[in-house]
């Protein structure tokens, strides 16, 4: 059993410890994904990425890793000034902030 | 005999225990293994490896140092790492077989995703090859590493389809020339084909082998079945229920064509441990039916790097920075900093990050006058100037006017306990190292020191025996490379020796050693004493590279 680590570096430790942005909707509109988690993730590649989690009617849950631009154009197409206003947001958002990332290159 | 290694622990790649005996080379090859005569010895060159581990030469799986073997024959520094054979071409992208009128686009994609830069090509490669064949008589000239070259699906695409190959699937026809090119390819030297499920090219668009469909595959890997060759998979690693797709069609594409697959990368974050478990379970019960999936997971720990004049998400939870980075252009920021009302606002908004500040690295400046300080933590400079890490940073990036590059190490991959156990998994091949790519990045050397240093010593993870066996026999194995890859009568000497008590990857570092005036991060090795390759000494820590042309096509 592979178990996630909890704490090893200050650093580590305070980006995983940071307030869980893990709060369920009470309600999840039928035919739709919502927000449910947000968390920084350290992208292969050596850079920050972000990594959402939506979680759909049926309680299952897919997870989105997004580049910054990525991040920037959800965070401002979301009106989100910080990462816990994401959080119950429509999946919709992560669809046209991927396609207005892809157009924009 | 030609040389003889004396007095030697020698762990020879099977995971057997170590057992201390001489080793004897002759015409490259291995000729004696135990206590030899007087007699047998005249005349031969003298290894004194009393007290050290004799190995065989550590096999780096997944590299892309396709380019700079067009100017260093020894792939440096993988050599002094201990790694006597490389496997370029990973990912679809290799560098032939490749058109006159495509070169300047594979010039683009390198840049792109391996972040070589244009200038290393244009000032480092004299473009006289086509063909595969005509690239590894290039490469041959003067060789001092093995290679095991792959061909790149991407490149076979553009060969047959033009501008096409990045615009829809292939004819029949076109299938069918792709294959006899891939056969020609094989016959020429490459150990198998790679391809991309993900990578993108530097116009942002799907690199060539994503618009291929499901047969133009199948059909490329029967060709592998009939060569015995590999197939290498970049997949969509970040995400779990695609990698658990791909490795069912690998496994199928494996059992079909009675080929051998391998995908990579597979990381190990606190957020898919569970993903990971289920990828592990599914490469199971697929090697259990008799397909061959290897998923490659590399050592070392990723780290993030940043400086303020590219906004990083790590500065997500402080909108007032991230705005700021995001929306000003380089003297707005320089501005923003230097007001000291402004600077107080930002700084108090950072406060509750100090531990992170305080970890990060200075890895990188613009300046002489900072020049000294890199390598340092922001704590460490900050105590020398009596500041705290945060004001110091900033104080650092205004110095260098946001040239200033900071490290925060070990942020993803980082579980020691848990990767020790991935790695130690008998369906897992440690690789994935990226070796010659990210050059402007981050190091992608030193993942076999840190194999040792990390998860032998520090976590007992794996025994020495064993994290050997992984490095050597079991890769050579995997990939079909003979001869090598164990220390035994017959086999070709590729040999490392080195101390187990201080074999590592060293610090991070950037050399300016790229054609162009180019500049890469490296790391130095510790605890490597001697390599050699073909049974001719390639490194040795007194007297560095040999320059010896012993490299191979393997």
């Amino acid at each position: 059993m592979i178990n996630p680590q909890t704490q090893f570096c200050p650093a580590t430790s305070f980006l995983w410890n940071l307030p869980r942005l893990n709060l369920l909707p009470n309600k999840i509109n039928s035919m739709t994904a919502l927000i449910s988690h947000v968390h920084l993730n350290a992208a292969h590649e050596g850079i920050a990425e972000l990594i959402v989690t939506l979680t759909f009617e049926n309680g299952g849950q897919s997870q989105v890793p997004l580049d910054p631009n990525t991040s920037s154009i959800l965070m401002s197409r979301c009106q989100a000034s910080d990462l816990s206003e994401l959080i119950g947001q429509d999946w919709t958002h992560i669809r046209d902030a991927l396609t207005e990332s892809f157009n924009s290159n | 005999m030609d040389l003889i290694i004396k007095n030697g622990t020698i762990a020879d790649g099977t995971g057997a225990p170590r057992f201390v005996a001489d080793i004897g080379i002759t015409n490259h090859r291995i000729s004696h293994i135990g206590e030899l005569t007087e007699g047998a010895q005249q005349g031969a060159e003298e290894i004194d490896a009393t007290g050290k581990i004799v190995s065989p030469g550590f096999i780096d799986p997944h590299t892309h140092f396709d380019a700079q073997l067009l100017w260093d024959g020894a792939a440096k520094p993988a050599i002094e790492h201990g790694v006597t054979t490389i496997v370029p071409g990973n990912c679809s992208l290799s560098l032939a077989p490749l058109k006159a009128e495509h070169r300047m686009k594979l010039v683009g994609m390198f840049n792109q995703i391996e972040e070589m830069p244009h200038k290393a090509f244009s000032e480092g490669v004299t473009w006289d090859w086509e063909t595969f064949d005509e690239y590894i008589t290039r490469i041959q000239r003067d060789l001092t590493i093995n290679v095991a070259p792959l061909a790149g699906h991407s490149l076979l695409r553009l060969w047959v389809m033009g501008n096409d190959a990045m615009a829809r699937v292939a004819t029949l026809e076109e299938i069918n020339a792709m294959c006899k090119l891939l056969e020609q390819c094989i016959i020429a030297g490459a150990t198998g084909l790679s391809t991309s499920f993900v990578d993108m090219d530097e116009r942002l668009q799907p690199v060539p082998s994503r618009y291929a469909c499901t047969e133009e595959l199948d059909a490329l890997c029967s060709v592998l079945g009939q060569h015995q060759k590999i197939l290498q998979v970049v997949h969509e690693f970040y995400d779990t229920d695609l990698t658990l797709a791909r490795v069912d069609q690998l496994a199928d594409l494996s059992l079909k064509h009675n080929i051998t697959t391998t995908l990579s990368p597979l990381f190990l974050n606190a957020d898919n441990a569970r993903g990971v478990e289920q990828i592990m379970a599914r490469v199971d019960e697929q090697m259990a039916r008799g397909a061959r999936v290897w998923p490659q997971v590399q050592t070392r720990p990723i780290d993030i790097s940043f400086c303020f004049e590219v906004p990083s998400l790590l500065f997500m939870r402080l909108p007032t920075w991230y705005a700021l980075m995001r929306f000003s252009n380089k003297e707005q920021i320089i501005s923003a900093f230097e007001d000291p009302e402004r600077r107080a606002a930002l700084v108090s908004e950072a406060q509750s990050m100090m531990p992170l500040w305080s970890a990060l690295v200075l890895r990188r400046v613009e300046t002489a006058d900072n020049l000294p300080l890199v390598g340092m933590t922001l704590e460490a400079i900050g105590a020398a100037r009596g500041k705290n890490a945060l004001e110091t940073m900033i104080d650092l990036s205004l110095e260098e006017r946001l040239g200033a590059h900071f490290l925060a190490a070990n942020m993803g991959h980082n579980d020691d306990h848990a990767v020790g156990e991935l790695l130690r998994h008998p369906n897992v091949m440690i690789g994935a190292s990226d070796g010659g790519a990210h050059i402007l990045s981050f190091s992608t050397y030193g993942d076999t020191g840190y194999l040792f240093s990390k998860f032998v010593r520090d976590c007992n993870a794996l025994s020495l025996e064993l994290a050997i066996k992984k490095i050597t026999a079991d890769t050579a194995n995997i990939w079909g490379i003979k001869e090598r890859g164990e220390i035994k009568v017959g086999n070709i000497a590729d040999i490392t020796i080195f101390d187990p008590a201080n074999i590592d990857r060293g610090e991070e570092h950037y050399v300016q050693d790229v054609p162009g005036d180019g500049y890469r991060y490296v790391r130095d090795a510790l605890g490597v004493d001697q390599v050699l390759i073909h049974g001719k000494l390639a490194f040795s820590q007194s007297d560095g590279y040999t320059d010896t042309p012993c490299g191979q096509i393997v």
